[in-house]
């Protein structure tokens, strides 16, 4: 389905808050109209780690 | 007329050179007699001297000024390049790709305030320093959300319909660009075939994900991608729908 997403960015810090995809045009046969939010993300935490089982607040 | 009767009209009135000239040129032409007939071959002489002097003037004088052509030539090409960069760029066409197109839309319509705030968050990036990322680190991202999903096998019926679920995912990114991640998701708001589209007032839209983490990672990578699928489809994992991901993507 066609989809335009939005990434949001901290303008002070560059850094990535969180996105979002809206549906962008009407489909046929699909019961959702142009405009419902497909999608909606907030980024909370990225950080360097040392392990694939390691989270920064744990000591990575 | 006669060819001969044309070079004594010509000889006539041409005036005779003085003596003197015609002296010395017959001076000049028996010498070169004699010295062909004393070498064999054509005699050098002060006429041959000559033009050999002027053709290497003239080669001399080429190989100077070939040098200062070519700088000459190079400011040319070079001002005509800045002339075009500077006031005919590239426009975008119909034959580019979509995304140099939307790019394009998108910039030349964008406003001023955004581009000076994109400016702003671009200078900001080029100033933060660089994350210790490489080989035995994994770049870790914790994300929550909602999505909507629906009953893909009844897609575009109207047996379809659509949910809105929350995910709280957990990713650790390696630098060769695999991966491993967790996902906590629930579905929120379920939707019969009669059912309003998502949005609507009187339904919840989503339902917030639990606080604390989405889920414990793993104590060790599995080998295989099949293994985690398999513990995360058992009915003796979590109680609330958990799935784990290796090499997604």
């Amino acid at each position: 389905m066609p989809r335009r997403t939005v990434l949001i960015f901290d303008p002070a810090t560059a850094r990535l808050l969180g996105s979002r995809s809206v549906l962008a045009a009407e489909v046929p046969g699909v019961r959702l109209p142009p405009g419902t939010v497909m999608e909606e993300t907030a980024f909370v935490e990225m950080s360097v780690v040392d392990s694939p089982t390691t989270r920064p607040s744990s000591g990575g | 007329m006669n060819e001969l009767d044309v070079v004594r009209g010509i000889g006539v009135d041409t005036p005779d050179p003085d003596e003197a000239t015609t002296s010395a040129a017959r001076a000049r032409l028996l010498a070169a007699i004699r010295g062909e007939a004393t070498t064999g071959g054509p005699a050098v002489t002060d006429m041959t001297v000559d033009l050999d002097a002027r053709r290497k003037a003239r080669q001399a004088r080429r190989r100077r000024l070939l040098p200062a052509g070519a700088a000459i030539a190079a400011v040319l090409a070079t001002a005509l390049v800045a002339q075009l960069l500077l006031h005919d760029p590239t426009p975008v066409t119909r034959e580019q790709d979509s995304d140099t197109r939307v790019a394009g839309d998108v910039l030349a319509s964008a406003e001023p305030a955004a581009v000076k705030v994109l400016t702003t968050a671009a200078a900001a990036a080029a100033r933060a320093p660089e994350p210790a990322f490489g080989p035995g680190r994994y770049w870790y991202v914790r994300e929550r959300g909602t999505r909507v999903g629906g009953n893909d096998d009844q897609f575009r019926t109207p047996k379809s319909f659509y949910f809105r679920t929350s995910y709280d995912n957990e990713t650790w990114w390696a630098p060769d660009g695999k991966l491993r991640g967790c996902e906590a998701a629930r579905p929120s708001a379920a939707r019969g075939s009669s059912a309003p589209p998502i949005g609507t007032p009187g339904l919840p839209t989503a339902v917030p994900s639990s606080p604390g983490r989405g889920c414990t990672p793993p104590t060790r990578v599995p080998a295989r991608p099949w293994q985690a699928a398999a513990a995360s489809a058992s009915p003796s994992a979590q109680p609330r729908r958990r799935r784990c991901r290796v090499g997604r993507c």
